[in-house]
């Protein structure tokens, strides 16, 4: 009883902090208020595939109409089937795996090793080359495109899923988050393994590698996000129809002077399921993993 | 006294080892020798990609083609239909049935990167034969990497096909008297007009000079109809729409011989006339309100606008495809006054052999092939784009895109092609649409756009 | 204290091992009087050199890959897209050399000075927008007991869209009649605006098509920030009767400041660099109002003739100015407040 009495006086007084007013009084003003903002945020964030979603169930040459009707008074799914028996929309997704799932894989494995580098090793020239890692992401693409390409063709990788993946993999900016990441971890923990007669890819593998999984999901989202919506690349590099990653695959649906608004709508709805359903599943890694651990300096 | 008790290997080693630090600049010479033969390693490489990019090995000297000998073909051109691929599987069959020994590879780049994938085929290994859209094949036959075919052109065989195909496309591949390609297909632009709409406002023919339009525009305008519309921003292609009135007054970017800039005066007042549509006469939407695919097409075919510029191959689909409710016209930018003569704007392709091409001769069967009435008039057909050829013209579905062929498309006055065409446009533009909202007279629009055109002609 | 800037694992690495060898070093530079023992010295030394270019070694095996990658398909583009900057030509025409000619060109180019204000004025529109919006979002949904997951699902998804499926989006959006934007301008009586044609709108039209599109990836990135925040410091900041705002003000935003660094630094360096939506939606129009650096790159690269050159340089004065802004950006947000 007297344990209880000393708790409650130390208990700050309820209604101090709204938050957790909140969670002991269940709803109240201010939680509506911020649900309010939610909603209003998601419906913005929403509406404007609709017009996307709306489009696709439509026969429809046309980009708009007068007046636009938001729900198909028709519905048709003869887009979707149109999509998949008349184009190797199939192909164009399983490209886009393919690739978007090896970059992942490399870059969640070299970026680490890199990252693991910058962070905890001393050499020479360390920030001599992690200055120029971060120079390179102040280029922009479209100046380096050419000579990339003709690298690339030198290479004869034009048309392969190599010629998509390899360059992907010169991306820096999953060294800089890795650093970030490894950064953040005490340098004790890898000192006793090293006081045990690890070596240093044994620390690397079984010290460090363990403690950053939940870096490494991040990492490994974000690259798989970026490769399936990866445009210009795999646009200049594909010219064989087999060859189509999903984005350019869609792309392609348009030709020079008529478009089928109907199809193209189909084809981005089509591309971007998957990555939702992916980020369905992996947000709650996404989110609990937290970049936050990361981004301290 | 070290040194003496130091055996040879201990020397050796540190020698060989014992300065090793890179915080002070020591360095040992096995540390050196390794650094310099990275850098040197790293350097040639560099320097050996640098030179590839740069200075492309010599080919291999053209091998001739044979009727006996094999080769291979590439050609790459944009899809001007969903389903090209396909259109190109059938033809390379027929290609391949006709030609035994060659072997055609047609391949694609795509339009909204259309620049960078020539850019950087050219800058390697091109296909054989490319289509050249009249913008670029300035630029590229500039840059030398466009063969030239006037003796295969000039051959006696080919002189019956040369005299069937549109005089105007032979001057568009004239440079410096050589010809450089051979015109295939292409769109023409122009009006469409909603006949229901003309009807009602008691226009019984489509009007030929300016004057005239402006009066049926103010006609036809009324709070839910406008009556005259054109595209007016620069992703829209608006300059396809400027284009015929700055031609229709014997204007254009440059003089003929493409040396000076003629803009001023005769372009600024087609500039103005475009710009009173919207400013004075009130008959046209202010500058860049709508949009060409969510804004005009869409408004044209809900009947809120009645004179439309846009492009021919549409007909295809207002006429076939998903018809329009209403009765459609197709007509050509009116001349400035009574008997005056009036162009089409049109945007033409050439098959073209790259100078880099090992296979010419087999690429030019391909070409006189391809440009064949037997083979490009069903093709544009089902693509629903024009020909330019004379003697003969596609079956298209759509009346109103033969009427465009037969009509229109010898009519065509399309762009003047110099090597900065891209450069001069990109900086015209920017005036013609000050003066569309206003900002400035045409007159002072043209002005300041002929000093660019004359600026870039000097450099 | 907990301190932004240092979190605990900071420590120098390989302190230890720098402790150690100094240690010998001291030992047996007192027993450097005995003969024998210089020897020894030596070959400490020769050790403590050779155990640190053992650790050098492996953290180069570590690099090694990207390295590969790095060098092949980014380094050497680069370096040879420093070599056209002393170039005409060099790519489908043979290279001839012209000094400093394109790097003047890019300093005193009118059109440059036109796109790179234009890129500042895009950035100081979408930046602050997309943060403050960011950190809003991420405030309430720290706040809400349940139903944050689909929330932050809902948020992320315009970042998923493919750039090109956006601006297709959003012309929908700034259609006049029936677009989204004027339709609710219209609820309130004002006239339906000229999205993409006005000179002064086009910005903050592309402004927000981006913002549209990133706000969901900076969300989640406060989001996770602010969860990881000590919630004892709250609990005392309350005893003590601090306001929420003061709270805000006074532990949460100095607690970001890591994140904030970050965020700063990739939004500056992914936004100066705007280009897809630009191209794609305006193409530089109205008269160059929203003209962009990398948009005046692409076109001069590919679309304008034999002006190779002029691109070139002109990325390099981007990159330049990007990490001058950026180095500043560093200064001024790594010290602690």
């Amino acid at each position: 009883m007297a344990i209880e009495t000393e708790f409650a006086e130390l208990r700050p007084p309820a209604d101090i902090t709204r938050a957790t007013a909140a969670r002991r009084k269940g709803p109240s003003l201010y939680l509506i208020a911020i649900y309010g903002i939610l909603v209003i945020a998601a419906f913005i964030a929403l509406v404007p595939f609709l017009y996307v979603i709306s489009t696709s169930f439509k026969d429809t040459i046309s980009l708009f109409q007068y007046p636009p009707e938001w729900i198909p008074s028709e519905p048709t799914l003869d887009n979707f089937r149109g999509l998949l028996a008349d184009y190797p929309f199939v192909r164009w997704m399983l490209n886009s795996f393919v690739v978007a799932s090896a970059v992942t894989i490399v870059k969640v494995v070299i970026d680490s090793m890199a990252g693991y580098a910058f962070a905890k090793m001393t050499f020479p020239g360390k920030d001599a080359l992690f200055l120029v890692v971060l120079m390179t992401l102040m280029v922009p693409f479209a100046a380096t495109l050419i000579p990339l390409f003709i690298i690339v063709r030198d290479l004869n990788l034009t048309n392969t899923y190599a010629g998509l993946i390899l360059p992907a993999l010169a991306s820096p900016i999953g060294i800089f988050m890795m650093r970030q990441f490894i950064e953040t971890l005490p340098t004790d923990l890898e000192n006793a393994a090293r006081l045990d007669g690890c070596s240093e890819f044994q620390i690397f593998r079984r010290v460090i590698l363990p403690l950053i999984r939940p870096g490494l999901v991040v990492l490994g989202v974000f690259t798989f996000m970026t490769q399936w919506t990866s445009y210009l690349w795999p646009l200049v590099i594909g010219t064989k129809t087999e060859m189509f990653t999903l984005t350019v695959g869609v792309q392609s649906l348009r030709s020079l002077f008529t478009v089928n608004w109907g199809i193209l709508s189909a084809g981005a709805v089509l591309s971007m399921l998957p990555l939702v359903l992916v980020f369905l599943f992996l947000q709650r890694y996404f989110i609990a993993g937290s970049i936050a651990g990361a981004l301290k300096e | 006294m070290g040194k003496r008790i130091l055996s040879f290997a201990d020397r050796r080693r540190l020698r060989d080892e014992a300065v090793v630090d890179f915080r002070h600049g020591f360095i040992n010479r096995r540390e050196f020798m390794l650094r310099a033969t990275a850098a040197g390693v790293s350097a040639a490489f560099a320097g050996r990609i640098a030179d590839a990019i740069s200075a492309p090995a010599p080919m291999p000297a053209p091998s001739r083609w044979a009727k006996q000998a094999d080769a291979t073909i590439t050609f790459i051109k944009g899809p001007h239909h969903p389903d090209d691929p396909k259109f190109w599987d059938t033809l390379k069959q027929e290609f391949e049935a006709s030609h035994p020994g060659i072997t055609l590879n047609p391949t694609f780049f795509k339009w909204e990167t259309m620049d960078a994938e020539l850019t950087a085929g050219y800058a390697s290994q091109p296909a054989d034969v490319v289509y050249l859209v009249d913008l670029v094949l300035a630029k590229f036959v500039n840059a030398g990497q466009v063969a030239d075919i006037s003796a295969d052109v000039n051959a006696e065989d080919f002189a019956q096909e040369k005299a069937a195909i549109a005089p105007f496309t032979w001057d568009v591949t004239d440079f410096g008297g050589k010809t450089y390609g051979v015109g295939a297909l292409g769109a023409a632009f122009g009006i469409f007009y909603n006949k229901d709409l003309l009807d009602k406002a008691g226009i019984t023919e489509f009007p030929q000079t300016r004057d005239a339009l402006v009066e049926a525009a103010k006609a036809l305008t009324t709070d839910r109809v406008w009556g005259f519309q054109f595209r007016d921003s620069f992703p829209n292609y608006a300059h396809w729409d400027w284009l015929p009135y700055v031609h229709d007054d014997g204007g254009d970017v440059m003089t003929a011989d493409l040396t000076a800039q003629n803009l001023d005066p005769k372009a600024a007042a087609a500039t103005q006339y475009l710009a009173d549509m919207k400013l004075v006469h009130k008959v046209s939407p202010e500058a860049g309100a709508y949009e060409w695919l969510t804004g005009n097409r869409p408004l044209f075919e809900a009947g809120g606008i009645a004179i439309l510029h846009d492009e021919f191959p549409q007909a295809a689909v207002w006429e076939v495809d998903k018809p329009v409710s209403f009765n459609l016209g197709v007509a050509q930018a009116p001349a400035t006054t009574e008997g005056g003569e009036q162009t089409t704007m049109g945007n033409f392709g050439y098959a073209t052999i790259s100078e880099k091409s090992p296979n010419k001769e087999a690429a030019w069967e391909f070409v006189k092939w391809w440009t064949s009435a037997d083979v490009i008039n069903p093709y544009a057909a089902e693509i629903g784009l024009q020909t330019v050829r004379t003697d003969s013209s596609p079956d298209f579905k759509s009346k109103l895109l033969q009427q465009v062929q037969t009509e229109f498309v010898p009519k065509v006055q399309g762009v003047q092609l110099a090597e900065n065409y891209y450069e001069m446009l990109t900086n015209i533009w920017p005036e013609v649409e000050r003066a569309y909202r206003g900002e400035q007279t045409g007159e002072e629009a043209m002005k300041k756009a002929g000093e660019v055109v004359t600026g870039l002609l000097g450099s | 204290m907990h301190d932004g800037a240092l979190p605990a694992g900071s420590a120098p690495p390989g302190t230890v091992i720098r402790m150690a060898t100094l240690l010998i070093e001291q030992s047996t530079a007192e027993a450097a009087p005995i003969p024998h023992m210089r020897l020894s010295r030596q070959e400490h030394e020769r050790l403590r050199r050779a155990r640190g270019r053992q650790r050098a070694l492996t953290a180069y095996l570590f690099l090694l890959p990207n390295a590969v990658f790095f060098t092949a398909f980014l380094i050497i583009p680069i370096i040879f897209l420093f070599y056209l900057t002393f170039h005409n030509g060099g790519i489908i025409t043979p290279a001839k050399f012209v000094g400093l000619d394109n790097w003047r060109r890019a300093w005193s180019d009118d059109l440059v000075r036109t796109t790179i204000r234009n890129t500042v004025y895009y950035c100081l529109l979408a930046i602050p927008s997309v943060f403050v919006i960011g950190m809003i979002l991420a405030l309430c949904l720290q706040r809400i007991p349940r139903g944050s997951g689909p929330f932050r699902s809902l948020f992320y998804l315009p970042t998923l869209t493919p750039y090109v499926t956006a601006a297709l989006i959003w012309l929908f959006i700034v259609q006049r009649d029936f677009g989204a934007l004027n339709v609710t301008l219209g609820l309130f009586g004002i006239p339906p605006q000229n999205w993409l044609g006005s000179t002064s709108l086009v910005m903050p039209s592309i402004a927000m098509l981006e913002v549209w599109r990133g706000v969901g990836f900076w969300t989640l990135l406060f989001l996770a920030a602010l969860l990881a925040l000590p919630p004892e410091l709250y609990q005392a900041a309350t005893i003590d009767g601090a306001s929420a705002w003061q709270q805000f003000r006074h532990i949460t935003l100095p607690l970001m400041r890591p994140t904030f660094f970050f965020a700063v630094v990739m939004a500056t360096i992914w936004n100066l660099q705007l280009f897809d939506s630009v191209s794609i939606l305006t193409d530089g129009g109205p008269s160059n109002a929203s003209a962009t650096v990398v948009w005046y790159i692409y076109k001069a690269m590919f679309q304008f003739n034999d002006k190779t050159g002029f691109a070139a340089a002109l990325s390099f004065v981007l990159l330049l100015f990007i990490l001058v802004l950026t180095l500043i950006e560093i200064r001024l947000l790594r010290k602690p407040a």
